[in-house]
């Protein structure tokens, strides 16, 4: 047990140098945990209230609001900060949500194969054949603005890419010799799969979890962007360009801070989750896109 | 497997997915709140005519007897007629195809004639300036969503140097207006595409300029450049080929957010106003011809492939 748990550390270790040794990983590491920081300690930060007016609309940069104030004269920078809060839980719940759909159909039907696969499979493929965006436009559209139903909207959409890392994963373990003999021992169908199968295909759900964040931060602020996705007063950082969009003519910095901040949230999950794959899987070289 | 019998079997499987999709679509917009009915007539919304217009458009009807009834027409190419508009939705769909077509097709050209040198330079000169640049506009392409960049020429482009319009299709077809009001949309879309598709280029490439036969090639007395056009490129393209193709899904998806962005009237935004407007026939038609576009893509890629690669002859249509 406890050579196991040493022999699990030393991996991980071992991942973790390689992971450290890449320089652009870690930028992207040190990206999202200045997102994050900004995101946890928002309150701290933000010198002003997110949603009241301050000032005049529309004013630009300066000492007192840093990034300008917008159409209806609120602070950006303090909107900017809150909407790291929104970003973040959006893109982690809705990710969380299309791995508990997608890992276990996937796992269901690589392990049994056979209807069950084909089932899930042509599931899959409906939901493949239409743009995953336009599908979490149209169900954002059906449950009404707002935090929960957006997370809904991207996870209820985005489980595709997991389901196939995972039916991928459990074909090619339960050919394995040590589930053959969890079968000899007597371990059920779940019991294999719960914890033999699931345990040893972490590293690469880990790798499309961490690019599958990035992908869920970009939709919600589509969906935002296009008016289906958190309610107007709360601050989204797509939210912002949205409304930035009807003063191009009247604001230059307005559009360019809120672009900013999604760049580096998105960018930090991207480059991580290259990082991650690169230090947990080489044979993993090619991007798995949604 | 002859190639007939290939795209009879391919169209075959498309048809149980599109059905799928389109109930899957039915149900969601089944459940869409707001009732066009009563939307359509705005803040004087009158019981009667409510009832009466419910009443006309089958909506009192349960789910199954609508779908069927749009199914049996869909069969007949009759996709209905727009609540909002009440003209045949067909058309008005047909011609923001058009547009789309023209701002799609536009993009993935200017994608391949960018990512495709890029692509080269960076796999024979790797570590270059020029590898750089791609790699870092691959990381950007990536991580940029796509209507801020669309925004951010906007500003520039329309707003500060004022050369180019802000939004929206201007002039008729063959016009320099109309190519003017397309520069900044197929830009937006190449973005999204062009430096990812360049790296993937770039590493196939890498793998085939160390095989032997380039080396062999090279022996011979060939020029680098033949070497590369005639013998690194067509082995390297693809790979590139099944990126690009599934890529498709996505530059779709982005293009309905660019077409927003740019106020463009292609097919992208009719589905998102339709979907806005509660104008159901209009919606369901719309994701049909994407969905459809979606299949046509593939299967485009799918048979370029093939022809490109005379080891494959259809055999297998599996695990794709």
């Amino acid at each position: 047990m406890l050579a196991g748990l040493r022999s699990r550390l030393y991996q991980v270790g071992q991942a973790f140098q390689i992971f450290a040794s890449q320089r652009i990983a870690m930028l992207g590491l040190v990206l999202i945990l200045c997102v994050a920081f900004v995101g946890v300690f928002a309150p701290f930060i933000a010198p002003y209230d997110p949603t009241k007016l301050v000032d005049t609309p529309l004013l630009p940069p300066s000492r007192e609001y840093l990034f300008g104030t917008d159409q209806l004269g609120r602070d950006v920078f303090s909107r900017i900060v809150y909407g790291a809060r929104v970003s973040l839980i959006v893109g982690i719940s809705a990710q969380f949500l299309s791995a508990a759909i997608g890992v276990p159909l996937g796992l269901l039907a690589g392990y049994y194969g056979g209807r069950v696969d084909h089932l899930v499979m042509r599931i899959v493929d409906v939901f493949m054949s239409f743009p995953y965006i336009l599908l979490a436009l149209m169900i954002a559209a059906v449950l009404g603005p707002g935090l929960q139903n957006v997370i809904l909207a991207l996870g209820v959409t985005g489980w595709t890419t997991m389901c196939r890392i995972s039916r991928v994963q459990a074909l090619s373990l339960r050919e394995g010799t040590f589930v053959e003999s969890c079968r000899c021992i007597g371990a059920g169908d779940m019991r294999i799969m719960a914890r033999h199968i699931l345990p040893n295909s972490l590293a690469p759900i880990l790798v499309v979890s961490t690019l599958g964040i990035a992908t869920a931060i970009t939709g919600e602020a589509s969906l935002s962007f296009l008016g289906m996705g958190i309610k107007p007063p709360e601050p989204s950082w797509g939210g912002i360009l949205s409304e930035a969009k009807g003063y191009l003519f009247q604001s230059v910095t307005l559009p360019v801070f809120p672009g900013v901040a999604i760049v580096v949230a998105v960018l930090g999950f991207n480059l991580v989750g290259d990082g991650l794959r690169d230090a947990l899987d080489p044979r993993l070289r090619r991007r798995a896109l949604g | 497997m002859n190639m007939t019998d290939y795209l009879v079997s391919r169209f075959m499987q498309a048809i149980p997915l599109l059905f799928g999709l389109t109930i899957v679509i039915f149900v969601i917009l089944m459940v869409l709140p707001g009732n066009p009915a009563r939307m359509i007539q705005g803040y004087h919304a009158n019981p009667e005519t409510t009832a009466y217009l419910i009443e006309k458009w089958g909506l009192d009807q349960p789910l199954h007897i609508r779908y069927a009834r749009w199914l049996w027409g869909v069969v007949r190419l009759d996709f209905g007629r727009s609540l909002y508009t009440n003209r045949p939705v067909l058309p008005t769909v047909m011609s923001h195809l058009a547009n789309s077509l023209l701002l799609g097709v536009l993009a993935v050209l200017g994608g391949a004639l960018l990512a495709v040198p890029i692509g080269v330079i960076s796999a024979i000169k790797p570590e270059s300036k020029i590898d750089g640049i791609s790699r870092l506009g691959a990381l950007f392409g990536l991580s940029m969503p796509v209507f801020w960049s669309g925004m951010l020429m906007q500003l520039f482009f329309g707003v500060h140097l004022k050369i180019l319009p802000v939004s929206g299709m201007a002039g008729s077809l063959f016009t320099v207006e109309r190519l003017k009001s397309l520069i900044l949309p197929v830009v937006a879309v190449v973005i999204v595409g062009a430096a990812m598709d360049a790296r993937v280029l770039r590493s196939s490439m890498m793998e085939i300029v160390n095989k032997e036969f380039i080396l062999a090639a090279r022996a011979k007395g060939l020029r680098m450049r033949d070497v590369i056009r005639s013998h690194a490129l067509p082995n390297a393209i693809l790979p590139f080929f099944t990126m690009v193709g599934l890529h498709m899904r996505s530059v779709l998806g982005g293009l309905v957010i660019v077409e927003t962005v740019f106020s463009w009237p292609g097919i992208g935004l009719l589905f998102y106003q339709s979907i806005y407007n509660r104008d159901y026939p209009m919606v369901q038609a719309c994701a049909l011809v994407i969905a459809v576009g979606v299949f046509v893509v593939n299967l485009l890629v799918d048979v370029t492939y093939a022809y490109l690669d005379p080891r494959i002859r259809f055999e297998s249509t599996e695990g794709r």
